[in-house]
């Protein structure tokens, strides 16, 4: 008979009694991991039936390390570091992230370190990416203008009378991106774990950070693609429409595994704090600056 | 493998027949709201640019028909988004039963490994037929 699995507040799947046995003596499940079957009246942990007694992990072995107790992690990047676990990495985070992504540290070097060698691998492709591109000034306003926002016309003209973007410049920009990346991701991760904190899920911050690194790591291995396509910004477009899609759902898949959250309610977090976030910094100043500009007016 | 199956929750599980009815609600509410107050959102970037409708391109013709209690014009101008608002209708009548009931079991459904691998597949297929679909409707 078919047993279905939980961990925190994700599904794991339905698996047979001897797929959870080998699991359980692999790492892939621990004995804290729920599960139920037909005829039961409520959902036990692993380590409590009879028939998985004594195997794999002791219950005190918690996913989120919460206890002091560090797991044994089923990450290969934290297993060693070489590029042959770095992939390993980002095809278990796209192919099966449950599996390969759940039981793990996160410490927040390691996975500077993964964002840094997935940005390093980007990196020549973004250079053949802006050299196929040019200096594409003229082209944007063009496009900006063909959006018929009145209010970005001005904008437009701006950028269709700059002068072309130097060589130089175009590489300092990207050397930046590259060298800064990593840490601006982990402030989005920051900024997602208080969201974490608000919806009362209690996942350490530098689990948070390093989740945000690993699933930006995936996303930036997955985007390779889109650098070449600088020369055509129609094909651009059209691949990054559709990788766009499959990069949200690989991201929440992934993030959602490290840290042990469904990746759906990853995702309804995510929204939630940039929808706040969107509202602090837009609607708040512009508020500000109209009650100011009226209170100006009333004096005058 | 994919079959419903109806069990317990786990503890910490989202409470799928509370979640999704309440956003079913404020969403009905929020569409409505917006219609009314006049307001439009602007146009998308993606067709103006390229003349080829994105995978959210007639969700707002779509709600408006569906405000409008307009079935045919809703499925129309895009078939998923009124798929999905008709399975959270069905889902929240659902709910409601269970509830009314107080049935500790909850309707789920189960998946193993192949069943995950070809429920992407057809979710993948039906992005690729439904944006076909809509630039047979909606591109200039």
């Amino acid at each position: 008979m078919q047993i279905h699995v939980a961990r925190k507040s994700t599904q794991l799947g339905v698996f047979s009694a001897e797929e959870i046995t080998e699991g359980l003596a692999t790492g892939r499940f621990v004995a804290t991991d729920l599960a139920w079957r037909e005829g039961m009246a409520s959902w036990l942990a692993l380590g409590e039936w009879a028939e998985f007694r004594g195997v794999g992990a002791p219950a005190s072995a918690s996913v989120a390390g919460t206890d002091g107790v560090v797991p044994a992690s089923t990450v290969p990047w934290e297993q060693g570091k070489s590029l042959g676990s770095f992939f390993a990495t980002i095809k278990g985070a796209i192919i099966s992230p449950r599996e390969t992504l759940a039981v793990g540290r996160y410490q927040f070097g390691d996975w500077l370190v993964f964002c840094y060698v997935a940005l390093a691998l980007s990196f020549p492709f973004q250079i053949v990416g802006q050299l196929l591109k040019g200096d594409k000034n003229k082209e944007w306003a063009e496009m900006i203008r063909s959006l018929k926002i009145p209010q970005l016309n001005e904008l437009a003209d701006q950028l269709a009378n700059q002068p072309p973007t130097t060589l130089l410049v175009t590489m300092i920009v990207l050397i930046l991106g590259v060298v800064l990346g990593p840490f601006f991701y982990a402030a989005t991760g920051v900024i997602h774990w208080l969201g974490q904190k608000a919806f009362r899920y209690p996942v350490s911050i530098e689990r948070t950070v390093a989740a945000t690194l690993l699933a930006m790591g995936v996303l930036v291995v997955l985007m390779i693609p889109t650098q070449l396509l600088g020369a055509s910004r129609m094909a651009q477009l059209l691949l990054g429409g559709v990788l766009f899609i499959y990069g949200c759902v690989v991201y929440y898949r992934a993030f959602g595994a490290a840290t042990g959250i469904s990746p759906w309610m990853q995702f309804g977090i995510s929204c939630v704090v940039w929808l706040v976030l969107c509202c602090c910094c837009c609607l708040l100043p512009t508020v500000a600056i109209g009650g100011i500009a009226g209170v100006a007016a009333g004096l005058k | 493998m994919i079959r419903l199956v109806r069990r317990p929750a786990f503890p910490g599980e989202l409470n799928h027949e509370l979640v999704w009815p309440l956003a079913l609600v404020g969403g009905a509410l929020g569409a409505w709201g917006w219609f009314l107050s006049g307001l439009t959102l602007p146009g998308c970037i993606f067709f103006n640019l390229t003349g080829l409708p994105c995978l959210g391109c007639g969700g707002t013709r779509c709600v408006r028909s569906l405000v409008h209690l307009d079935f045919t014009q809703a499925l129309r101008f895009h078939p998923g988004f009124f798929l999905v608002v008709l399975g959270a209708a069905i889902w929240a009548g659902w709910s409601l039963v269970t509830w009314l009931r107080r049935d500790p079991l909850r309707l789920r459904l189960a998946m193993d490994e192949s069943g995950a691998r070809g429920l992407r597949w057809a979710c993948g297929g039906a992005l690729v037929l439904h944006w076909l679909w809509q630039v047979h409707v909606l591109a200039r």
